[in-house]
């Protein structure tokens, strides 16, 4: 397998192509060896092709950010990024975990909704919970008015299948 | 000292930094915030902290009368606004006064005038303070064309109670007129609920120049010398000093008079700036008056050896100016720039996340002005301003140069900011040789673009990020040593 | 340990005769692995392309760690089977590393047949998964198949060593706390649906994955009801309603991706420790086992030669070097793990058979495992050997080698012939591994003298019939025969019959010994302990 990032939004293959005598790190196919040396904390120091690089990083969400040589960069993993994300909820439809009663719709046909976005509100069992977006789209129908009831495994949200499928 | 407790009516770095002065006098601080700012520096760093509650934090940080009772509630008898939020806020000074408390401020009436673009260049006009030629648009569009048309073109089009660019329109040709002036209108009415706009000329590649005054509201106005804060983007400044370089000093002397005639006529009380814009003809116009302190005036307190928040606090407590014009002895340069969470190379769009690592620059004459701490997220909630990093020296090139050099010493991880890009303005040629104008950033996008890395710090950058990753690391070094030591091998 | 001194002369005629027969034949090895490997109709291709699937050997890599080895298994298996229908027995398996750790990987091949299950398909599985067992290897499997192949179906279902014994060995894995891991990135039908259920982990890809007892077709011909692929078996049903499988994904990409990270969350295996040193490269350049190793069955090579382009340094310390030489015994490293090694160089006489069975004790003793380098043509005939006790010393041998508790690596080098086989440790005696070179053969007997035995045979049946062949009739009933039971004899027959774990090329041998060896350490090493001697 290959790993994909994105350096300042351009996008590099990286690969392992050896890890003996050291790392052999193919940035877009060119080897680049690499020894790690202790470092505290947020501080990295690296051997790179024989030329020491100090520098600092940490990850924020999705981000790694690296400052070296005076200058920062944010870096981001591309290869994990999955239209469905991850092992997670998937698919068009948005079902109950329980059966229960919707106290109101946030949204309505045709509203373009971001990834983690509330869609209703219900009640189940005397507890109100958010139902959310599982993956950014549109919304293609609501199948539930406010006040339903609805069983278990209900769909209660389909969205329009995302582009490409 | 007739405080001994004072309110500060802001957060981040302007907070801390009045914070730190009301410490050094030995006053009491108490800081308000709102529930997300709980771990906010300057809520540690102030003696007491008052929670405001608002629906969105800005909300918590504009509610004139949680603030005020906040201040009677810790016995505060001063409040101090910074800048922004409730500082140049009318109805708020009153409140305030009324309240009983002092407001670190000019008089509201002040305020008023200096608020209101309109009246506040008409009482400039008044009081021989070069303005740009405009007139104020009536309703009656055919007679606003006329009005315009009058003025010449280029031309410029504002909302009369506007600022910050909104409702800015900047018309090159007679048929672009009816349109922007409509559209101006619009847009004027939409954010400041005033649909007053007016024309003026528009002077290309222009200075902005300002002028720091401390008024005792007796008519005294003392001028701390110009600053200049040409380098804007998105009409907003990022990169200020003072003196403003290159400036002749018969020139210098001519705006800092204006300003001081100005802030006299409307006898100032408090620190104030008076903004201009310079001509390459070497004609100045008043631009604003800001009723406030700014956020710029580290660069004028370093080339003059003063602390402007104690002298604000020295005025509102009715001690006097304490100082002297010929007291005023400007030496040296000194040049701030702001610290923006954003990305100039996406159109310094504001950018979140969370600061995961904070490494403070230090050596000669530089002096950071910040209210952030690691593991603090940097959410769209606020400005998208972090901290100030200011540098002093002996000469603009040392300054720069020592500025420059704080920017690649200082890691600021965990957010996209500016700080490359400004290491990149400082080392500018036509920055070093004071070739600055307003349309400076933009003139100069291409060489201020961040350059590619070269492909041995590609790989380090790719390296080091890449095993910041566990599950990566896991693959680089979890594999077996004898399948490590083999490598690819298909058979 | 001293280092091996090399007797050949590279630059010799029979050098070179010898490296050019066995190029030739490592050559023709090459091309029918490659054919087996990516000759296929273009339709079949066009057709996993339209579903957007992967071929097998894509998802492979895309699973196996970047720089890393993998040893495939039985890549020709099957290879003079079926009229060549089912190349490489219609699968894939080997040891890779997936997210750093070892693992035994079954990838179903449904570019040939839609990945239906021949009986040799069943045959190499089933050793994929006692090599899984045996060794504690986790095991990945990238299902695919279209299910048994009906016309065949009484050498898939019935016995014991047949499908049923897949299920059996996935279950004995969970128990024995060997994990599995099930990708569906196709169909898994009747038995090949309990791969997925009987996987402690499963992925399955929407659109493309399914898992059932019964495909469509058999629904609707069992109870008429027309129901599609996804909606009898697909990722919602079975992530959703039914429980079988575990996790969705969009793409093979993403059940990919979330597969890595499963197994990146196992544990590590606790290896047996073994004595290791820092590994070194031969001293003597491998490639020159092509120069050494025979251009004809008949002719020999000196053992120590081989051992010298496997072993770590060329180092070598000989057991016994001046008794029973025709069974060259010794310690070497290969990739820094301590072995023992038999290698023959010649017949079993009394004393090498003595000499081995001794020091296959030893070996056991000191937790040794053990290499059989196997170019053997049978212990030693005749009265005066009989005599000796050749069977019984034979048969010592055999008792403690069968009897080891260490870990066991068979070479078939060259050849193989009669009861030699069972003390070299032959496939009967569960060896962990079995690779054999290009070159080698193996059969009861010498083909030569096979031949002639059957000849022997053939013309006694044609006397009885009162036929007197002509000189013609006899050559071309002679190399009738001799043809036959070439072909049976050859590598190609071994390795298509599953009597071996494949074909290396000699060159590979040594990273394969290294894989092999290291993945047997994954199990505790049995308690020692034997039968009955006879003296």
């Amino acid at each position: 397998m290959a790993y994909r990032f994105n350096l300042d939004g351009q996008p590099v293959a990286l690969d392992i192509r050896h890890r003996v005598p050291r790392l052999g790190l193919a940035i877009d196919d060119v080897v680049a060896d690499v020894t790690e040396v202790p470092a505290e904390g947020a501080a990295f120091e690296l051997v790179v092709d024989g030329r020491v690089r100090r520098g600092w990083r940490c990850i924020v969400g999705q981000d790694i950010h690296v400052r070296l040589d005076g200058r920062s960069y944010v870096v981001r993993r591309t290869d994990l990024d999955f239209a469905e994300g991850g092992g997670g909820a998937a698919g068009n439809d948005i079902r109950s975990d329980m059966p229960g009663t919707t106290i109101a719709l946030h949204v309505a046909v045709g509203d373009a909704v971001e990834e983690g976005q509330r869609l209703l509100t219900i009640e189940s069992m005397k507890l109100q919970m958010t139902i959310a977006a599982h993956r950014a789209g549109r919304i293609a129908a609501l199948h539930v008015e406010a006040n339903a009831t609805f069983e278990r495994g209900a769909v209660l949200v389909s969205l329009a299948p995302a582009e490409g499928e | 000292m007739p405080f001994s407790t004072v309110l500060v009516a802001n957060r981040g770095e302007i907070a801390c930094r009045i914070i730190r002065t009301l410490k050094a006098q030995g006053i009491a601080s108490v800081a308000v915030y709102h529930h997300e700012d709980r771990n906010a520096p300057h809520v540690a760093l102030a003696d007491r902290a008052v929670e405001l509650t608002g629906a969105v934090p800005v909300q918590a940080y504009l509610d004139a009368a949680q603030i005020i009772a906040a201040a009677q509630a810790t016995g505060a008898q001063a409040l101090h606004p910074g800048y922004g939020f409730l500082s140049e806020n009318a109805g708020f000074a009153e409140a305030v006064a009324a309240a009983g408390i002092v407001f670190i401020g000019p008089d509201a009436e002040v305020i008023r005038l200096m608020g209101d673009k309109i009246r506040s260049r008409r009482f400039a006009a008044e009081h021989g303070v070069p303005i740009a030629p405009s007139v104020i648009l009536g309703d009656d569009l055919e007679a606003a064309m006329a009005q315009a048309r009058d003025i010449g073109f280029p031309l410029l089009i504002k909302a009369s109670a506007g600022g910050g660019g909104k409702g800015m329109k900047i018309v090159r040709a007679e048929a672009e007129l009816a349109d922007s002036i409509t559209t101006a209108t619009a847009e004027a009415r939409r954010y400041f609920g005033d649909g007053r706009v007016y024309a003026e000329r528009l002077i290309e590649r222009p200075r902005h120049i300002e002028v720091q005054v401390l008024g005792d509201g007796e008519g005294r106005v003392l001028h701390l010398y110009d600053r200049e804060c040409s380098l804007q983007r998105r009409y907003q400044k990022i990169v200020e000093e003072a003196p403003a370089p290159g400036l002749p000093e018969g020139l210098r002397a001519e705006i800092c008079a204006a300003a001081v005639r100005l802030a006299g006529a409307a006898r100032y009380r408090n620190a104030g700036t008076v903004e201009f814009i310079l001509t390459p003809q070497g004609d100045f116009y008043f631009l604003e008056m800001n009723t406030r302190l700014q956020v710029e005036h580290p660069v004028t307190e370093l080339i003059l050896g003063l602390d402007l928040v104690a002298l604000q606090l020295r005025v509102a407590g009715g001690e006097g100016l304490g100082l002297a014009q010929e007291d005023l002895k400007p030496h040296g340069h000194a040049i701030e720039c702001r610290i923006c969470a954003e990305e100039p190379g996406r159109d310094f769009r504001p950018a979140t996340g969370r600061i995961g690592v904070l490494r403070l620059p230090a050596g000669e004459g530089v002096r950071f002005d910040g209210g952030i701490r690691e593991g603090q997220a940097v959410t769209p909630a606020f400005d998208s301003m972090l901290a100030k990093l200011v540098a002093f020296g002996a000469t603009r090139d040392e300054a720069a140069a020592r500025l420059a050099a704080a920017l690649d010493q200082m890691v600021l991880l965990g957010v996209p900011t500016n700080a490359d890009y400004l290491g990149r303005i400082l080392r500018h040629d036509a920055f070093l040789a004071g070739r600055l104008h307003t349309g400076f950033l933009g003139d100069h996008a291409g060489d201020l673009a961040a350059p590619a890395p070269d492909a041995g710090t590609a790989a380090a950058v790719l390296a080091a990020a890449a095993l910041a990753q566990p599950d990566f690391r896991n693959v680089a070094f979890g594999v077996p040593p004898l399948h490590a030591a083999i490598g690819h091998w298909r058979n | 340990m001293g280092v091996i001194r090399s007797a050949i002369d590279t630059g010799s005629e029979e050098f070179r005769q010898r490296y050019a027969h066995n190029r030739k034949l490592v050559g023709i090895f090459r091309d029918r692995q490659q054919a087996a490997r990516s000759d296929r109709p273009a339709r079949d291709i066009e057709r996993l392309r339209k579903h957007g699937k992967m071929l097998p050997r894509e998802r492979l890599e895309k699973l196996l760690d970047p720089g890393t080895p993998f040893l495939e298994l039985s890549s020709l298996a099957g290879n003079m089977a079926y009229g060549g229908e089912a190349p490489g027995a219609s699968c894939i398996t080997g040891i890779g590393i997936v997210s750093g750790r070892e693992v035994m990987i079954h990838a179903d091949d449904a570019s040939v047949k839609g990945g239906a299950w021949y009986p040799l398909t069943v045959k190499k599985i089933v050793r994929c998964l006692e090599i899984a067992l045996e060794n504690r290897l986790p095991v990945v499997h990238l299902c695919d198949s279209a299910g048994g192949f009906l016309q065949l179906q009484s050498e898939v279902f019935p016995d014991k060593h047949m499908a049923g014994r897949i299920f059996r060995t996935q279950s004995l894995l969970s128990k024995a706390g060997v994990k599995q891991l099930a990708l569906v990135f196709g169909h898994c039908t009747a038995g090949g649906a309990y791969i997925p259920a009987l996987s402690d982990y499963n992925v399955i890809v929407r659109g493309t994955g399914a898992v059932f007892l019964a495909g469509p077709p058999l629904v609707k011909a069992a109870t008429g009801a027309i129901v599609s692929a996804d909606d009898l078996g697909g990722a919602d049903l079975h992530t959703r309603t039914s429980g079988t499988c575990d996790y969705p994904a969009a793409t093979e990409d993403e059940a990919i991706a979330i597969g890595r990270e499963i197994v990146g969350q196992w544990e590590r295996p606790r290896k047996t420790i073994l004595e290791r040193d820092t590994p070194e490269a031969p001293l003597y350049d491998p490639d020159e086992l092509y120069g050494i190793i025979p251009d004809g069955i008949k002719k020999g090579y000196d053992s120590r030669e081989v051992i010298a382009r496997l072993v770590d340094g060329s180092r070598f310390h000989e057991y016994q070097p001046a008794y029973g030489t025709t069974l060259i015994c010794g310690y070497a490293n290969l990739w820094g793990y301590r072995v023992g090694i038999l290698a023959n160089n010649g017949v079993l006489f009394n004393d090498s058979a003595l000499k081995g069975a001794h020091f296959i004790e030893l070996c056991n003793q000191n937790n040794t495992p053990l290499i059989f380098l196997q170019n053997i043509t049978g212990y030693m005939v005749g009265r005066e050997y009989e005599a000796a006790g050749i069977t019984k010393d034979g048969a010592k041998m055999i008792m403690a080698q069968a009897c080891s508790h260490v870990p066991k690596f068979t070479v078939m080098c060259h050849a193989s012939f009669g009861a030699g086989n069972y003390g070299m440790c032959g496939r009967a005696f569960d060896g962990r591994f079995l690779f054999t070179w290009p070159n080698h053969q193996i059969g009861v007997m010498g083909g030569e003298q096979a031949a002639n035995t059957l000849l022997e045979v053939k013309l006694r049946q044609l006397e009885r019939n009162g036929i007197d062949p002509s000189e013609d009739q006899l050559r071309a009933l002679r190399e009738e025969t001799l043809k036959a039971y070439d072909d049976q004899v050859s590598a190609y027959y071994s390795t298509s019959e599953l009597w071996d774990d494949g074909i290396l090329d000699p060159v590979d041998t040594r990273n394969a010994l290294g894989i092999a060896l290291s993945a047997s350490l994954n199990a505790p090493f049995a308690e020692p302990g034997y039968g009955v001697f006879r003296f």
